[in-house]
């Protein structure tokens, strides 16, 4: 079926919609005065904490995400569907219903937390809070990602590498990590800017300190309200980043273009 | 923003999207402190029940988020905000007139029920390791918190010991009564039945009390002008003044 | 130098039964079979990929799997080398490293695993496809690379599976040469699990037969030609295998089998030495005078016997070897055919294919 020219125009509308926010932001923000305010330590160290809290939210999503894809796709158990369901929910959970969720089971007085706290250890108001709730938001990214990518994995080349003597341990490495190359790339980029991005559960469970817990979403709110400039440049500074992460990783920087 | 706000923006939207009813001259669109969530609620509720067929729309949320909007071109009728500072970001801005004060709140130090950490008045919150949840510094509970704790002294220690900023009054409450947090500043109208269950009270001292003053005013362009003037009126008058009186607030 | 492979298998998968018990030498057995037959499922089987219901194999003395026993070896420790019909390369490795993937899975160091490859490929004349990914290999290219692939990995047991599918019809008897000359290197039992008679006859000297899922008959070629135990043994009994000694005459070369004197194309054969020739019934058009035709062999006999199959009729002749012909029922009514009819047998050389013997 060749394409109609009514579908081109109405892709067109949508890249628009995609694109007007970004270059609103671009055209609003004040780049002479908001330059050297981009530079201040408020913004800094936000950016730093952000960098270091998306990327060890993804690490951690990795650790937990690719057992769990890997035992929903090769494994047959009774209410696989329901586990997979729960591990899409943070998805399309509201972020700030994530963070009070978080805070039932890691606060002070939660499921896990309370025990946590009697051994003199504190999960909320802190770095560690940022990466799990970033974590709690994005993980499942990947799963869904590793999880497609291993359902659709030749197993035949798993046999041959069998056959050859191949221990489990190098077939992983040889075989199924080379051939998950293309999920792992996608699944990482959303789930880094999922992570970059995370306000509401952050706020709720982690709370807002600069330096500590004050990532760059929350350092845009504050910023917001006193000097809403900076805030816009700030905003694009963000913007730019998720497209580059996502761009990079999925264009073949990082593995098979798609 | 306040859920029940949210509720009402949406079913605002809804039903002018589809067209199910149409804007009367007395109705409001407010943008109010989150301090003033239940009185008023209540206000709105009485208003409406005086004027048959208006319906009033109201957002909470701290007054520098909703001073921010009202800067960035948010359309409202009545704005009524927790510090004069943040009412007057409004009117240099242009987007309000006059404002006048309506009410007056104090600040109150809380701590959960069960004390964790054995908060006995303020001057715990300079206790190094006690965990302290403030409002930002530019919402007006945080700025009216931090002007006590200077007056005491005490200001650089408690900051030291802040574990969050709050995005304004009602999640430090939320914090402090979950138990997150060791101790909280927060408005003496904040204790709600709900919150009083689950926290100590402790008073601020008089000396450096610091009484928080509340503008209210009308939009300089505002969406239905006669609903503005009459629901900002409605606050001032002896009826509002009741409502506010009975959940805590202190006169003008 | 291992001994030789004894199994009994039962394998029950998806609707379908494979009960088959078989031996195999060292040497090249061949395990024959129409499409359904079963020969997937004994692959995977053999290779460890697929637990018995019951049965046992075992190699030489080594038991791999042993259902009442609780034995069975993972498919690595059997060292058993398997070249899958579809060749199954790594697509992220080049050929060598493909090939070089056995000695390194047991610990080789890189160097020596891939000089060890090298030697794998150049055997197999592809050694030019070695820093190729599998991407950009051919078909039959591919299936080479995964026999050196099997190989490197020096097992006691190669298990081919269908190897030539991939080479097109005119490359087929060249590489079937080049099969069997490896497969003559090769001191292990080599199974070739295939459906192509002529390719079971020509690299293998015992046939198992392999139908719905049950062994039907195993032996040598002539066993199965004598006394085929199915309709479709005795459709691939019908091939004519002739052996003998390639000789020269003027400038000809002569395939000397028997009593029969066929000429032949060699190919890149040396006159001299051992050669089998195939020829298709199909092949052969009986004639009952002395034809003056393009064909060089024509080949004087009685016939023998009849076999009727619907409209085509299997007619042997009494020479020595016998040669069996294909025809239509049509025509063995006009030539009023019958045993002990004089006739002719008309064989174009070119219809005869010549391997080494």
């Amino acid at each position: 079926m060749r394409t109609p020219r009514l579908l081109v125009g109405l892709a067109v509308v949508a890249a628009a919609f995609f694109a007007l926010p970004l270059i609103g932001l671009v055209a609003e923000a004040p780049w002479g005065e908001a330059g050297s305010a981009l530079l201040s330590p408020q913004v800094t160290r936000a950016a730093g904490l952000s960098l270091v809290a998306a990327t060890a939210a993804v690490g951690l999503g990795l650790a937990l995400g690719f057992p769990l894809a890997w035992v929903l796709a090769r494994t047959r158990f009774p209410g696989r569907r329901w586990v997979r369901g729960l591990v899409l929910v943070p998805m399309v959970l509201p972020p700030v219903v994530a963070g009070v969720g978080l805070l039932t089971a890691f606060g002070r007085r939660g499921l896990l937390g309370g025990s946590l706290e009697a051994v003199g250890v504190t999960i909320p108001f802190t770095t560690a809070a940022v990466v799990l709730a970033a974590t709690f938001v994005s993980a499942p990214f990947l799963v869904v990602t590793l999880e497609a990518g291993l359902a659709g994995l030749d197993r035949g080349l798993e046999e041959a590498a069998a056959t050859l003597g191949a221990s489990d341990g190098r077939i992983l490495a040889t075989v199924v990590l080379p051939g998950l190359r293309p999920s792992l790339a996608a699944g990482i980029a959303l789930a880094w800017t999922r992570a970059l991005g995370e306000f509401g559960a952050t706020i709720t469970f982690a709370g807002n300190l600069r330096g500590r817990t004050q990532t760059l979403p929350l350092a845009v709110y504050e910023l917001l309200q006193t000097d809403a400039g900076v805030a816009v440049a700030l905003s694009v500074v963000l913007l730019v980043v998720s497209l580059l992460a996502v761009v990079a990783v999925r264009g073949g920087l990082f593995g098979e273009p798609s | 923003m306040n859920r029940r706000g949210r509720r009402s923006a949406l079913l605002a939207a809804g039903l002018a999207a589809c067209g199910c009813r149409e804007a009367q001259p007395a109705d409001a669109v407010v943008l109010a402190a989150a301090s003033l969530t239940e009185p008023f609620g209540e206000i709105a509720a009485a208003y409406e029940r005086s004027h048959p067929g208006a319906e009033v729309v109201l957002e909470f949320a701290a007054s520098s988020t909703l001073a921010a909007q009202v800067r960035a071109g948010a359309p409202f009728d009545v704005l009524a905000t927790a510090d004069e500072r943040t009412m007057s970001e409004a009117w240099r801005a242009g987007r309000v007139r006059e404002p006048a004060t309506f009410a007056s709140n104090r600040l109150v130090v809380i701590a959960p029920r069960d004390d964790p950490a054995g908060v006995r008045s303020i001057e715990d919150l300079a206790r190094p390791g006690v965990a302290v949840v403030l409002a930002q510094a530019d919402v007006p509970a945080g700025a009216y918190a931090r002007r006590a704790l200077e007056g005491l002294g005490i200001a650089g220690r408690v900051e030291a010991n802040v574990v969050s900023n709050a995005l304004d009054v009602r999640a430090v409450a939320a914090a402090v009564a979950l138990g997150e947090a060791d101790a909280g500043i927060v408005y003496a109208t904040d204790l709600t039945p709900a919150l009083r269950g689950r926290v100590r009270v402790f008073p601020v001292p008089e000396r450096v009390s610091v009484r928080a003053v509340y503008p209210i005013a009308v939009a300089a362009e505002p969406e239905h002008p006669a609903g503005a003037r009459a629901f900002a009126d409605f606050v001032r008058s002896e009826a509002g003044r009741a409502i506010l009186a009975a959940h805590g607030f202190g006169p003008p | 130098m291992t001994g030789g492979l004894e199994a009994r298998i039962a394998v029950a998968r998806g609707g379908f039964a494979l009960d088959a018990e078989f031996s195999a030498p060292p040497g090249t057995t061949a395990v024959l079979g129409p499409n359904g037959a079963g020969k997937s499922t004994l692959v995977a089987a053999l290779a460890g990929l697929e637990p018995l219901d019951a049965g046992r194999v075992s190699v030489g003395g080594r038991v791999w799997e042993d259902v009442g026993a609780g034995v069975r070896l993972r498919p690595g420790e059997r060292r058993i080398g398997v070249a899958f019909q579809d060749a199954r390369l790594f697509p992220a490795l080049s050929a060598l490293d493909n090939a070089a993937y056995g000695p390194r899975a047991r610990g080789m160091p890189r160097a020596q695993a891939r000089g060890s490859a090298r030697a794998w490929l150049e055997k197999l004349d592809a050694q030019h496809l070695s820093d190729r990914r599998p991407a950009a290999l051919s078909g039959g290219e591919a299936q080479r690379v995964a026999l050196a692939r099997a190989l490197a990995a020096e097992p006691d047991v190669l298990l081919l599976d269908e190897p030539l599918s991939a080479q097109d019809v005119a490359a087929r008897s060249a590489a079937r040469r080049a099969l069997a000359a490896t497969l003559g290197d090769f001191t292990g039992v080599a199974l070739l699990v295939t459906h192509d008679p002529i390719e079971a006859l020509t690299l293998a000297r015992r046939v198992v037969v392999l139908e719905a899922g049950r062994v039907v008959q195993a032996g040598d070629a002539d066993a199965l030609r004598r006394r085929p135990a199915s309709p479709w043994v005795a459709e691939l009994a019908g091939v004519n295998l002739l052996r003998g000694r390639l000789v020269p005459a003027g400038r000809e070369t002569i395939l000397e089998s028997g009593g029969l004197r066929l000429a032949v194309l060699p190919g890149d054969l040396p006159v001299g030495t051992e050669a089998e020739a195939i020829v298709p019934p199909r092949g052969i058009v009986l004639s009952t005078d002395r034809p003056r035709s393009s064909a060089r062999n024509v080949i004087p006999g009685r016939v023998s016997a009849i076999d009727l199959r619907g409209d085509r009729v299997r007619v042997t002749l009494d020479t020595r070897p016998p040669l069996t012909a294909e025809i239509t029922a049509e025509s063995l009514a006009e030539m009023a055919l019958a045993e002990g009819t004089p006739i002719h047998a008309v064989i174009k050389v070119t219809e005869i294919e010549v391997f080494p013997g």
